[in-house]
């Protein structure tokens, strides 16, 4: 007889098996019930004529010795007997705990099953019959442990493919719950808030980066499965946060073998920061005005809830009761999350779980490789573009991006970006967040889609100058970092792009340009506006749309009702797209009238440099801002600036960049341009003079033949297009970009 | 009880279902047409099934018409060419919407905002300003509008569209420009934002105002072939028209409100899937239509589907309520090889018919796998398409080939993936509604809904399906069960201190009142009608809209308090206890609604009855999990009431195939509906 003595946290049924498979067949040839020929006799005609038995061979034995575990801690088994016959197999076992023990016995059909499956089936569902003999109890034990579909489905053909569907939606499952906000901040919240790791917290799935990979190798992490981890600190997380104000919940989700994954909720939290106008964080200097940063620590211990860790968030926030409420929505989400990720590690097994993940990964990996392989070049290639102003008086701050491969490992060396700013426009670049962008590129310009990118670190290998504006030293201010986002992803696309090999957009507006006004009477309206969209290889850049997800218009009558403002007008700003091929998205124009006294913060940028054409097209158009007194001066501001005093009466006008243009504006579809000059979004001049289309006056035809000389005529008279059109830009802001070459 | 009458006409077939007094019983049928069935057509089919029924049309009392051509127009921009006239300043508010993105980031490099329903060249801005408060602030210049409606009118448009800033407050710049227009070109459509939605600021009220102007002039024209041409339809209580909301309505109110109508085939399936769960006693249930162009899911909780305040076109919302649902691909979905590797479905669908109903190779999509697998039949039913097994095994080859697996684990990954997005959804859904999946039965109905809903069940840890009779004809024959309804909106966006308690009940009285002469004018026929108060409600400075229903008895000066109560209760099960804060009144809502027809239930309406395996006329072999199994099949015609089988099994009706897989079992009930139940073992052991 064969001692079995399992270890209780990791033997599984096959090791069970396998590890008595000798012992097993020297029962098996002592024993005097072998009754039938040896199971490799056995036709598969013969399994198939089988009739049905009553114990499934998959009928969910597989967790058994999880669950005698769970039961009952140590315990040991014993195969008594086993009886093969040409249909089926009959196994008696002996179940052992403490002093106690208890035989079981099952039929299990053989139908097409290799023999040691049979035999696993046929011996878990013996001792799963003496564990309830042994103990009613531990029926609920079972219950419990049962996978929800009573007759669990093997992971089909294509298990990885189902497996990223499922996380895909699970996060989905999980930002629904934001959308019960109380602020719009975390209504407008989607799946891109959830991410899920694996073990070793690389992304699975997601479209951030959540920085957990670097925080559980530094062992700066340390969460159970019963525990909630929360950060609210850019550099506390390899900057997987973007910026004050930013919270991120992390829960870790385990079967018996271990961690499976992690799931990470990451939102703005009820206005955390921010001791400028109204409480935005351009104005400040230094972390210390920025609101509170929170290291990862436990909000969550062993299912209860440190509320020392509510009340220190509620005490720093702007609204404290909007801040509890949204932490609540934000912890059920998290929660919500985390209970998926065990609905699928219960329905397709932990095991099959983690190697989906784990193939996922690699399938990404796999491709982001070829792709270095295919567009990136040998020789490094460098793109500049700036922040022109932070607000503070400073800039431009300039951005330089390297890049080169070697072998399939593509380099990615900021050497030459700006030091860090006296101002808010700092962005602590992670890794994780920017790898992800580089795929995001090279594998979207491919029509690949992926969402785990967890593969990528030995692929992509990025230097960041220490103490520079993308890796700001301790104390440093990041509030509007997202200025510095928008044009590192600028500079990323322009860099890869200029081998020539890969049609990357045009330059969009860049970060949302933003007003924010606190009146006298001490109430604050912010309101978000957008620019023109970069055209692209597949089309024209969209006219005042927000390039960031999650954020929206407000509406003039929600904006009137609620302030003392008045919004005078609200328009696309024709020919402020870059012309091109695909021409870029135009800019907006939107005019403010103050209806009381107060003070204006503004944020945007983009006044002195314009947005990037590519491939031929044109660059957008700058932004601006104008103050018109109510006397009739009229005072031209920089687009980032806080405060202003403004008074009743005066009139503001934002003016936000339109994006550039892509390829040639030859050639563009001439009904194109028509349907343009038709609805505005051109000057009707501008056909003829940038498109070289000639239309009627009353823009009904387009003289098809005229239109064919014209351009044919600009062909031959313009000066040779280029691969990046940057238009002219006042004196050093030209020297600054002039620096994008080979070298 | 009635005899009535349903007809939805789609623009690829027309679905009847007829409900026979005083017995009750159901009669069905489908007729393949084209391009919308006209009149002609739709009396012929009446009286086919009329004839079924043993009864002459005059003895149809009632008969309801759905139909999806308001989406259609909707959708593909059939509608009317009409202009918009704005506030001066603001022309580009449809282009700017709300200037939002799709997620994930990086959408916006090939982002592709939706076309605005109206060209920017048709668009005119007004001279003329109202304050947030209604008040003018700048007078309108009346020789700049009539410069603006010349122009419109040079341009030929079909319709005016009008929507000015705050008119929701003050629509008297509106009335104004209509009864201008009105002067400059009588009988031209003009629709007035301020009656359109009240509740919405200039964006969505645009959008909403523009899509009930274009679609205004082309439903009425169908109505009125309706109304005209189909005069032995009428019956007694004349002909009534689908709602979004599973409701009815009159000819007059359905051409003055086509918005009204939009979504009703989904609301159909709804209202059908709601019947048979109040017949069957369950109170929490999912139903599930799987058509070959998309598959939707909608809750239902205590027999009433659930239903939104506001409809939704794409991503742009319309003030009607509507049965809320969830839309995914459906059984035309193609699959193909992941840019990454591995098995991909979607996004596109074929454009044809599937390979195995005929169409091309070039396509592999789920219908194919699912014949493949044996899932459905390789004959056809009924009057189904035809079946090409070979055709649907080429398919399905060369995309096994790319993927290198064999052609049935091909076919059982497309379907596997179906599957998984179908349970996600589900489960999104779910949570939305606050329902555990483990509490929900799901209705399975449309063309594939039979054959995919226990696998989906065992995703979501659902323990019952039901596939009611005629679950093919769903919505048709949930319009059988459908009753009147009436749904008035008066938008006020004030404080609730404010208002006061005297103009609050004013206000409740005048909205009552007009509610109760629409009534009489649509449906005095139906008696007197079940009455509900909603009031939408916000705390001053937050987002969340709460809504509370009303006594509308109590509409007196105790109304404030009521209000103030029925939030404080709300928001506390909802979301937890509310702050202390100042009570904004957004809407308040009136609901008519008759009373159901009677449609039995409360009893399971199962009783023990005999085994199915006498029954059983032959075996297939299908796939489960990883191989084929001998399953037995019979047909739904030699079912009778208590008639039981334990799976695998395979039950086919005169227009689907339901799948009862191993460990479920099949009975028929009263009704005539199957209901797969999963079985703690093995569901042969039963036998």
């Amino acid at each position: 007889m064969t001692k079995l003595t399992p270890h209780p946290s990791t033997l599984s049924l096959d090791d069970l098996v396998r590890a008595s498979r000798e012992a097993f067949e020297q029962v098996a040839s002592a024993s005097s019930t072998r009754l039938s020929p040896a199971p490799e006799r056995v036709t598969p005609a013969d399994a198939a004529a089988s009739p049905p038995s009553p114990v499934s061979s998959r009928a969910g034995n597989g967790d058994i010795a999880g669950m005698l575990t769970r039961r009952f801690g140590g315990w040991s088994a014993r195969l008594l007997e086993e009886s093969w016959r040409p249909d089926r197999l009959h196994v008696r076992c002996l179940l052992q705990v403490g002093e106690r023990s208890q035989t079981g016995e099952a039929t299990v059909a053989r139908g097409g099953d290799g023999n040691d499956d049979v035999l696993r089936a046929a011996a878990a569902a013996a001792l799963r019959q003496a564990m309830r003999d042994l103990d009613p109890a531990a029926a609920d034990v079972e219950a419990d442990h049962r996978p929800q579909s009573a007759a669990p489905r093997r992971a089909g053909p294509v298990p990885a493919e189902r497996v990223n569907v499922a996380l895909h939606h699970l996060r989905k499952e999980a930002a629904s719950v934001l959308a019960r906000g109380a602020g719009g901040t975390l209504r407008g919240l989607d799946e891109e808030a959830v991410s899920i790791t694996d073990a070793v917290g690389r992304l699975v799935s997601g479209s951030n980066g959540t920085g957990l990979a670097v925080l559980l190798r530094e062992r700066r992490l340390d969460i159970g499965v019963d525990d909630m981890a929360l950060i609210a600190d850019p550099l506390a997380c390899d900057g997987a946060l973007e910026g004050p104000g930013q919270v991120m919940l992390v829960r870790a989700v385990g079967d018996r073998d271990g961690v499976i994954g992690h799931v990470a909720v990451q939102a703005p939290l009820g206005g955390l920061g921010g001791a400028g106008t109204g409480g935005a964080c351009i104005a400040t200097r230094s972390a210390h005005a920025e609101g509170l940063r929170v290291p990862p620590l436990r909000l969550v211990e062993g299912g209860v809830e440190n509320g020392a860790v509510r009340a220190m968030l509620r005490a720093n926030a702007h609204d404290p009761a909007l801040a509890g409420q949204d932490l609540d929505l934000l912890i059920a989400a998290c929660d919500a999350a985390a209970e998926g990720l065990q609905r699928l590690a219960r329905r397709f097994g932990g095991d099959a779980l983690r190697g989906a993940g784990a193939v996922l990964i690699e399938r990404a990996a796999d491709a982001l490789r070829r792709r270095i392989e295919a567009v990136l070049p040998e020789e490094p290639q460098s793109f500049e573009d700036v922040i022109d102003e932070d607000g503070q008086g400073g800039g431009p701050h300039r951005l330089k991006l390297s890049v080169w491969r070697e072998g399939d490992t593509a380099f990615f060396d900021f050497t030459g970006t700006a030091p860090a700013a006296a101002a808010a426009v700092n962005f602590r670049l992670g890794g994780e967040w920017f790898r992800r962008q580089v795929g995001a590129i090279l594998l979207g310009s491919a029509s690949m889609r992926f969402a785990a990118s967890g593969g990528f670190d030995d692929l992509v290998r990025v230097r960041i100058p220490a103490s520079s504006l993308l890796r700001p030293p301790e104390g440093a201010a990041l509030g509007d970092g997202r200025q510095t986002i928008a044009r590192l992803l600028d500079v990323l696309s322009g860099a890869l792009a200029l081998g020539g090999s890969l049609p990357v957009p045009a330059a969009p507006y860049g970060a949302d340009a933003s007003l924010v006004f606190a009146s006298a009477e001490g109430v604050t309206l912010r309101d978000p506006l957008f620019g023109g969209l970069g055209g692209g290889p597949d089309g024209d850049g969209a006219d005042g749309r927000s390039q960031w997800p999650s954020s929206d218009r407000m509406p003039a009558e929600v904006l009137e009702g609620s302030h003392p403002v008045r919004i005078e007008s609200c328009r696309i700003l024709s020919d402020s797209g870059g012309a091109g091929r695909y021409r870029g998205g135009n800019g907006v124009e939107k005019t403010y009238r103050f209806t009381a006294d107060g003070q204006v913060a503004l944020r945007g940028n983009r006044r002195l440099s314009q947005p990037y054409g590519a491939a031929g097209g044109q660059p957008g158009s700058r932004a601006s801002a104008s103050l018109l007194r109510a006397g009739g001066a009229r005072e031209d501001l920089p687009v980032a600036a806080d405060p202003v005093a403004v008074s009743a009466g005066d009139r503001l006008v934002l003016v936000t960049p339109g994006g550039g243009g892509w390829g040639d504006p030859l050639e563009r579809d001439h009904r194109a341009v028509q349907r343009d000059a038709r609805n505005g979004r051109i000057a009707a001049a501008n056909a003829r003079e940038v498109y070289g289309v000639v239309l009627s006056e009353d823009l009904e035809d387009v003289d098809l033949r005229a239109t064919e000389n014209l351009r044919d005529s600009m062909r031959r008279s313009r000066r040779p297009l280029s691969l990046f059109a940057f238009g002219d830009s006042p004196g050093g802001l030209s020297a600054a970009r002039a620096g994008v070459r080979r070298e | 009880m009635t005899c009535r009458l349903a007809i939805d006409v789609t623009r690829e077939a027309v679905d009847l279902a007829l409900r026979r007094a005083p017995d009750g019983r159901i009669f069905s049928a489908r007729l393949t047409t084209g391009n919308w069935a006209k009149p002609p057509l739709l009396r012929e089919a009446a009286a086919d099934i009329a004839r079924q029924a043993g009864i002459a049309l005059s003895d149809i009392e009632a008969t309801v018409f759905a139909t999806d051509r308001t989406e259609f127009i909707a959708r593909a921009g059939e509608g009317s060419r009409i202009g918009l006239i704005t506030t001066a300043g603001h022309e580009d508010l449809l282009e700017l919407g709300r200037g939002d993105t799709p997620s994930p980031l990086g959408g916006w490099k090939t982002m592709r905002p939706p076309a605005p329903l109206v060209s920017r060249f048709d668009i005119l801005g007004a001279s003329g300003r109202l304050s947030a408060q209604g008040d003018i602030l700048e007078q309108p210049d009346e020789a700049q509008w009539r410069h603006l409606l010349h122009a419109l009118l040079d341009r030929e448009v079909e319709g005016i569209a009008i929507c000015l800033l705050h008119a929701a407050i003050n629509p008297v710049h509106e009335h104004r420009l209509a009864d201008l227009a009105g002067e400059m070109a009588p009988g031209l459509p003009v629709t007035l934002s301020s009656d359109v939605w009240r509740g919405a600021k200039e964006f969505e009220r645009a959008n909403a105002t523009v899509l009930q102007a274009r679609l205004a002039a082309g439903f009425h024209h169908h109505l009125r072939q309706l109304d005209e041409g189909l005069p032995e339809l009428a019956g007694k209580r004349g002909i009534s028209l689908a709602r979004g909301d599973g409701g009815l309505m009159g000819v007059a109110r359905a051409a003055a409100r086509p918005l009204e109508s939009l979504s009703a085939r989904v609301a159909g399936g709804a209202m059908h899937a709601a019947q048979v769960a109040r017949q069957c006693g369950l109170d929490r249930v999912l139903a599930l239509a799987v058509d070959l162009d998309a598959s939707r899911l909608v809750p239902i909780r205590d027999g009433i589907p659930a239903r939104g305040q506001r409809g939704r076109l794409g991503a742009a919302p319309y003030p009607v309520p509507a049965v809320e649902h969830v839309r995914a691909a459906g059984g035309l979905v193609r699959a193909g090889r992941g840019a990454l590797g591995g098995l991909q479905l979607g996004p596109d669908q074929s454009a044809g018919p599937p390979a195995g109903f005929g169409g091309s190779v070039d396509a592999a999509t789920l219908v194919d796998a699912l014949l493949v697998l044996g899932h459905l039949p390789a004959q056809p039913l009924g009057e189904g398409p035809v079946r090409d097994l070979r055709n649907a095994e080429q398919a399905l080859g060369a995309l096994a080939n790319a993927l290198d697996l064999d052609l049935h684990g091909a076919a059982a990954g497309i379907r596997d993936l179906f599957l998984e997005d179908l349970a996600g959804r589900t489960l999104t859904l779910l949570r939305r509604h606050e329902i555990a999946p483990g509490e929900v039965a799901i209705v399975a109905g449309g063309a594939f809904g039979p054959a995919l809903a226990a696998p989906l069940a065992e995703l979501v840890a659902a323990d019952r399906v039901v596939v009611p009779d005629a679950a093919a004809h769903g919505a048709a024959a949930g319009f059988l069960s459908a009753a009147h309804r009436l749904v008035l909106v008066r938008a006020i966006g004030k404080p609730v201190a404010e208002l006061g308690a005297e103009r609050l009940a004013d206000q409740i009285a005048s909205l009552m009142a007009e509610a109760g002469a629409l009534w009489q004018q649509e449906a005095a026929d139906d008696g007197a009608p079940h009455r509900t108060l909603e009031a939408d409600l916000r705390l001053r400075g937050r987002e969340r809209l709460v809504t509370v229903t009303l006594d509308p008895e109590r509409a007196d000066r105790q109304m404030p308090a009521q209000l103030a109560e029925a939030f404080k209760a709300a928001h506390r099960a909802r979301y937890g206890p509310a702050e202390d804060g100042s009570l904004d009144l957004i809407e308040l809502r009136v609901v008519f609604a008759a009373a159901a027809p009677e449609d039995g239930g409360g009893e399971t309406g199962r009783r023990a009855g005999a085994s199915a395996l006498a029954l059983v006329r032959e075996q297939r072999q299908i796939h489960f999990e990883d191989k084929f199994a001998m399953t037995d099949v019979c047909r739904l015609e030699d079912l009778e009431e208590g008639h039981w089988l334990a799976g695998p099994a395979q039950v086919f009706g005169a227009d689907t195939a339901t799948l009862v897989p191993p460990g479920w079992r099949m009975e028929r009930d009263a009704y005539g509906h199957l209901h797969l139940i999963r079985s703690a073992g093995d569901g042969r052991s039963e036998r």
